[in-house]
């Protein structure tokens, strides 16, 4: 019974991916149209997320560029979409899969997207990997970037520099690292020196 | 011992260079205990405070200050304050190097101040959840005609999980005539509104600043975000190189704080660190992207000079759509999804442009985009 459903909605789908959503594409050249199909059809047929493929098509061709130059650009970016699902892991929505081949496109490693979905296995990626694009798209190098981003997914450089600093600073501040009293008192221990036997 | 002296005017002068973000980044926090403490050899005594501090964290740099007010059972009054700065260059590779001044003297009745000035330089070793250190300070001391000077070496080494933190340390002092090496751990364990802190250390070598096993613990519970109460006890070792003597101590005390900086501070910190590309924001047309609603995020446009605002963007499938507004204000409710985006924006008819608030990024067609991140 369950295979019959399946070859019924196998029917009734759509042939290809393009004719999904045909109404986004409607304005563009046909040209450009009929160099971008295979390739967003492609994609599909690979499970891949289409919707940021219609959209670089759409900013192609919203920017007057040749139907070739549009090619190769959705090209370019099922390609990343592709390298982000192998580094993100399948179960990754479109949402994460769409900022990791941003991010892959500005030049982060591959490696540190699969240490960034380590880092965070539940929960979307969708902002430290925005947050990644950005750190690199501002010059920050790519190594750094990542760094940052890690840090950020698992809090765990912030939190080593805020209890650090906040170490470092109680005990350089009073010399005790607990508590502000604690250091006020340390730093009247040489009163008690001139002043044996006695109270402070 | 840590923490030096010329390089006070470059951190300051970098730290100030960002004091456009200055004010969400400062904290202040002010303490009021009741304690008891018994000086080693002496009697014990209970003593009033008041510590005021106040913080500036600007992404890798800080800056603290703080000042106390000391009241004893006896009447006497003491008065301490310090200053402590610190700054992280750029990352090579997977090192920084740390630099910092300490400074500080304190005055009690009329006995000579003591104060001490150290410069300190770390090299760290840093990954996402552990790290290395090592480094040393130096500078002078002072007790009122009596001058000194101190010195140091440390290594270090520290780790962290989602919650606990935990830090080794090994540090070489030598002041004077007095030399030794104390072996410190210490961690940090937070669970909703309670975090307990703890200390253990050992004076393992020494010539002249005494032996010995301390240990320090507090736990505090915040009664609401900026009140909190902190309970603390444990004895700490002798500091020749600031005068002070061992002491066992238990203390009651009320905290009152503003928040320190957010998690994401790192993230802007380290971006300011970093010049724009060439290709740099239009100044005359402001971007931000304001909270998610039912009906869609609000996009504020700010522009110097014009009567019409329009936006494109991948959520926009770059399709142009006007933005309302006057007086240089203009402002859209549109669909935008967490995650990064691209967009420009025109005016007045114009060439499209990114504007300051969007990151600018080379697009695949010759020209340029600018990239937003939404956050969720």
């Amino acid at each position: 019974m369950t295979g019959r459903v399946f070859v019924v909605l196998a029917l009734l789908a759509p042939a290809t991916a393009f004719a999904q959503s045909p109404d986004r594409l409607d304005h563009v050249p046909a040209a450009v149209r009929s160099a971008v199909a295979p390739v967003i059809d492609s994609a599909n047929a690979g499970g891949l997320p289409i919707g940021p493929l219609i959209e670089k098509t759409l900013e192609g061709s919203a920017k007057g560029a040749s139907p070739e130059a549009i090619r190769s650009a959705v090209r370019a970016l099922a390609a990343a979409l592709g390298d982000a699902r192998r580094s993100l892991g399948p179960a990754s929505t479109p949402g994460e899969l769409n900022a990791g081949a941003v991010a892959l496109r500005l030049g982060a490693p591959s490696a540190d997207l699969a240490r960034l979905r380590a880092a965070r296995a539940t929960g979307s990626l969708v902002v430290p990997l925005g947050v990644l694009s950005d750190l690199m798209a501002r010059g920050v190098p790519a190594d750094t970037a990542a760094r940052v981003v890690l840090a950020l997914a698992t809090q765990g450089d912030d939190q080593y520099l805020a209890f650090r600093q906040r170490v470092d600073r109680d005990i350089d501040l009073g010399a005790a690292p607990i508590g502000s009293a604690i250091g006020a008192l340390n730093s009247s221990g040489r009163a008690a020196l001139a002043n044996p036997g006695k109270k402070p | 011992m840590r923490r030096g002296a010329p390089v006070l005017g470059g951190l300051a002068a970098w730290w100030l260079a960002g004091s456009a973000v200055l004010a969400s980044q400062v904290s202040g926090t002010l303490d009021l205990g009741a304690s008891d403490i018994r000086y080693d050899l002496f009697r014990s005594s209970t003593a009033l405070s008041l510590t005021p501090t106040i913080a500036f964290d600007r992404g890798w740099t800080s800056v603290a200050a703080r000042g106390t007010l000391l009241r004893y059972q006896s009447g006497h009054r003491d008065l301490h304050g310090s200053v402590l700065a610190s700054t992280f260059t750029p990352a090579l590779g997977p090192l920084r190097l740390e630099v910092a001044l300490d400074a500080g003297a304190s005055r009690y009745l009329s006995l000579p101040a003591f104060s001490h000035a150290f410069g300190a330089a770390d090299l760290h070793l840093l990954t996402p959840h552990r790290g290395l250190w090592i480094g040393g300070s130096t500078g002078p001391t002072a007790f009122g005609g009596s001058a000194g000077h101190a010195r140091s070496l440390e290594l270090g080494t520290w780790v962290t999980a989602p919650a606990a933190t935990l830090i080794l340390t090994a540090t070489y002092s030598a002041v004077g005539d007095t030399s030794y090496t104390d072996v410190v751990g210490a961690s940090r364990m937070a669970r909703g509104r309670w975090e307990l802190n703890g200390r253990l250390g050992a004076r393992v070598w020494s010539t002249g600043g005494g032996r010995g096993v301390y240990g320090e613990a507090s736990l505090s519970f915040a009664l609401l975000r900026h009140l909190g109460v902190v309970l603390g006890a444990g004895r700490y070792p002798t500091d020749p190189t600031r005068g002070t003597i061992a002491g066992r101590y238990v203390t009651l005390g009320v905290h009152l704080g503003t928040p320190a900086p957010r998690p994401a501070d790192p993230y802007r910190g380290v971006i300011d660190r970093y010049q724009p590309s060439a290709d740099a924001p239009v100044p005359a047309a402001a971007l931000e992207v304001g909270p998610a609603t039912a009906g869609g995020r609000e996009i504020r446009v700010r522009v110097e000079r014009g009567d019409r605002v329009e936006l494109r963007g991948d959520f926009t499938d770059w399709e142009p759509v006007a933005l309302t507004g006057s007086g240089g204000e203009f402002r859209a409710i549109l669909a935008v999804s967490p995650g990064p985006h691209l967009l420009e924006i025109r005016v007045d008819g114009g060439p499209w442009l990114v504007p300051a608030g969007a990151t600018p990024v080379t697009d695949e067609f010759g020209g340029r985009a600018g990239l937003i991140v939404v956050p969720l």
